[in-house]
């Protein structure tokens, strides 16, 4: 038992046009007619199939917008692996169609209505109209969607379980919905056949003979006389994505609506796949470039937690795109997923709310990262060293090692004067003049490490001294006898 | 023309009557300065929570950070959250936070380029809720609008935000509900001064003793130098 989904507003679907409320139509490269048009140009009287320019006499404001081959493959195989999840035998029929083997999974999903139900679920989330239908093969299945909604048995409740007669699954539908090239219906329209129960009470002798081995061959593997090898579909191994802009994008953020629909495929890809992402790669190209300019952008989203949440990366790639200003509009934009990991399910407390914030913690400096760069928050890092400046070192967070801190305090190395030193530290000591200050507490000698400085022993003497506006500062004279501001008492 | 609801929705202006209200709902004993006299100025008996503190300082360097210490160190040990430094003019010292009781990883220091990254990120400090406490340096052109947004973002993130100034913008409007004036007098004692506040007027300068600074009267020792 096969179940297919077919997708008739498909190439309008891959547009990312669905909702525009002004008339427009959809038409193949190269070819003069209607491909398919939405519910304001059909209102209008344009439907798919007419000539382009009958189109434009019956709504002379109509759009018409170039059908992208490349997106509406990229759609289908999105749906795909989506349908994958009720399947393990999913197969394409492109353009518009994704069949399922459903018999050998009764048993998991309990009853083939329960199967329909999420997969239409599953299918809204990704095309606005489509079509389920059920068949004892996979083509038939196929046909059968095609032929619309009438046919389809779940929507019209008369599915049934029990064995259903090979006539009555090809009762009333119509040949059109083979798609069989013109010449091969019209044939058969002028023989007097109209649906594929006629053509079944024909003896299949007289079909090969008179209507050709191609038309039998394909007619007995919807039957079931002929074996039809099944083509499954074998998701890739990394995800990519390449979106051809019909119209030039300006601004940064214009981006971020193809965007949504880039990262719920990325979603279902990784979910699919089991896998966390933890660095996306997009590749912008302008429509032109100046000297010395980088022909492509390239922009690298980093999560150091992993995801496989599509509204985290588009939040993520939102951040990015935010401070990004675009030095020429965009015509091309490459989405490519960068290092993949396993998925795995860690089990947690219920009760352990120190681990939910430490998990939102991370995923926050994730967000600050991605909109301000990797060095833009820092946390201190002790050496335990005993020159001032080198005790601690301020380093980029890492949002992995916030979830791994320790609950409880570890020993730190404890500074040998911690109350004889400043609240602020300038990041150089600055060279100042003795007359600037007079000494109140000093000298504290700090030598520097003879052995780490090939060899040159460098000798501070620190004072604690009140500046000429009163604060208190800390200061050092080294063994050339110059004095350094080195810190504030605050 | 202004209504009275237009200044409070703007934040210029308190309804003293929620003042005991508010009082008896935030207190709570963490959130004492670690100063006895000016705990007692103070609506809830220490720093107040879910809102921007205005400092003002003619300098940096007068006490701003020794006058939060005591709290910091107590609030780092009840908590995981993070005190943050949003552009600070100087680099914190971390072993003075450590001897505090704060752990190096709650502190965090972030850099953010030009005055639009670096508004956007102490909003985000302060209304993600990940931070106790987050030290902002705000400049005298800072609007009140940001003012107005990050208090907004600092009571929803239950955070208390202390935004340091220069004492020019003392006589300028602001929709931080406290604002603070602290004065280096010279001696071993600053000077606080609450020129606003929930539940009270202005008060009155209160002397208070901060703990790194050091009785300026030893200057007199003359400079030792050891002969190297």
């Amino acid at each position: 038992m096969w179940l297919a989904i077919s997708c008739p507003c498909i190439e309008m679907d891959a547009l990312s046009v669905m909702g525009v409320e002004a008339p427009f139509v959809v038409a193949q490269k190269h070819d003069s007619k209607v491909s398919q048009a939405n519910d304001a140009a059909k209102s209008l009287g344009v439907n798919p199939g007419i000539p382009l320019t009958l189109a434009f006499t019956l709504a002379p404001t109509l759009e018409v917008l170039s059908s992208d081959a490349k997106q509406t493959k990229a759609l289908l195989e999105s749906l795909a692996q989506s349908l994958g999840e009720f399947s393990g035998t999913v197969s394409i029929r492109p353009p518009d169609c994704v069949v399922i083997e459903v018999k050998s999974m009764l048993k998991y999903f309990g009853s083939l209505q329960s199967i329909a139900r999420s997969v239409r679920s599953c299918a809204k989330d990704w095309v606005s109209h489509h079509n389920l239908a059920l068949g004892p093969t996979a083509l038939l299945a196929q046909w059968r969607s095609q032929a619309g909604d009438q046919y389809d048995l779940i929507v019209n409740e008369k599915l049934t379980e029990v064995p259903i007669p090979l006539i009555q699954w090809l009762d009333k539908v119509p040949l059109s919905a083979t798609r069989w090239d013109k010449k091969q219906l019209s044939r058969l329209s002028g023989l007097g056949l109209k649906t594929l129960d006629e053509l079944y009470r024909l003896p299949s002798v007289l079909i090969r003979k008179h209507l050709g081995d191609g038309l039998y061959q394909q007619f007995g593997k919807a039957i079931g006389t002929i074996v039809e090898p099944i083509d499954v579909y074998q998701m890739p191994e990394s995800f990519h994505r390449e979106i051809e802009f019909d119209r030039e994008v300006e601004h940064s953020l214009g981006l971020i609506f193809p965007l949504k629909n880039v990262t719920q495929a990325l979603s279902t890809f990784l979910r699919r796949h089991r896998q966390k992402l933890y660095e996306l790669t997009i590749k912008l190209t302008p429509a032109w470039t100046i000297e010395d300019q980088a022909s492509e952008i390239t922009l690298e989203i980093k999560h150091d937690l992993g995801s496989d949440d599509a509204s985290l990366w588009l939040e993520l790639i939102e951040l990015k795109l935010s401070t990004l200003c675009l030095p020429a509009p965009i015509r091309t934009m490459v989405v490519f997923s960068g290092s993949l990991e396993a998925s795995i399910e860690s089990n947690q407390d219920l009760f352990d709310t120190v681990a939910n914030d430490r998990q939102s913690a991370a995923l926050f400096i994730s967000r600050i990262q991605a909109r301000l760069g990797e060095d833009v928050i820092k946390s201190p890092s002790i050496t335990g060293e005993h020159l001032p400046e080198h005790y601690a070192e301020y380093v980029p967070v890492v949002a992995t090692d916030v979830i791994k801190q320790p609950y409880t305090q570890s020993k730190l190395p404890s500074s040998p004067h911690t109350c004889s030193r400043p609240q602020w530290l300038l990041v150089c000591p600055t060279q100042i003049d003795s007359s600037q200050f007079r000494v109140i507490e000093g000298p504290e000698r700090v030598s520097t490490a003879w052995w780490k400085n090939r060899g040159q022993l460098e000798r501070r003497d620190y004072y604690k001294v009140l500046w000429g506006d009163q604060r208190i500062a800390w200061v050092f004279r080294n063994d050339k006898g110059h004095w350094y501001l080195h810190g504030w008492f605050s | 023309m202004k209504t009275i609801q237009t200044l409070e929705q703007q934040g210029i202006v308190w309804k003293a009557g929620y003042a005991d209200d508010f009082a008896s709902h935030y207190a709570d004993s963490n959130r004492s300065t670690g100063f006895d006299s000016l705990d007692q100025e103070l609506l809830i008996k220490g720093w107040p929570t879910r809102c921007v503190i205005e400092l003002l300082l003619e300098n940096h360097g007068v006490g701003e950070l020794s006058l939060f210490l005591p709290w910091l160190g107590r609030m780092a040990k009840s908590t995981d959250k993070k005190v943050a430094f949003i552009n600070p003019p100087f680099l914190p010292s971390v072993s003075c936070f450590v001897a505090q009781g704060v752990k190096p990883q709650q502190i965090w220091l972030l850099s953010p380029k030009g005055d639009k990254q670096s508004l956007w990120l102490q909003q985000q400090c302060l209304l993600e809720g990940h931070c106790f406490a987050v030290f902002m340096w705000h400049n005298d052109k800072t609007s009140d609008t940001a003012l107005r947004k990050l208090q907004l973002a600092a009571k929803q993130g239950d955070c208390l935000g202390i935004s340091i100034r220069s004492l020019r913008v003392k006589d300028q409007s602001s929709p931080a509900p406290y604002r603070l004036l602290l004065e280096h007098r010279g001696s071993q004692r600053a000077q606080i001064k609450i020129i606003k506040r929930r539940g009270g007027w202005s008060s009155s300068p209160i002397p208070i003793k901060l703990g790194a600074l050091i009785d300026p009267g030893k200057a007199d020792t003359p400079i030792q130098i050891i002969k190297q």
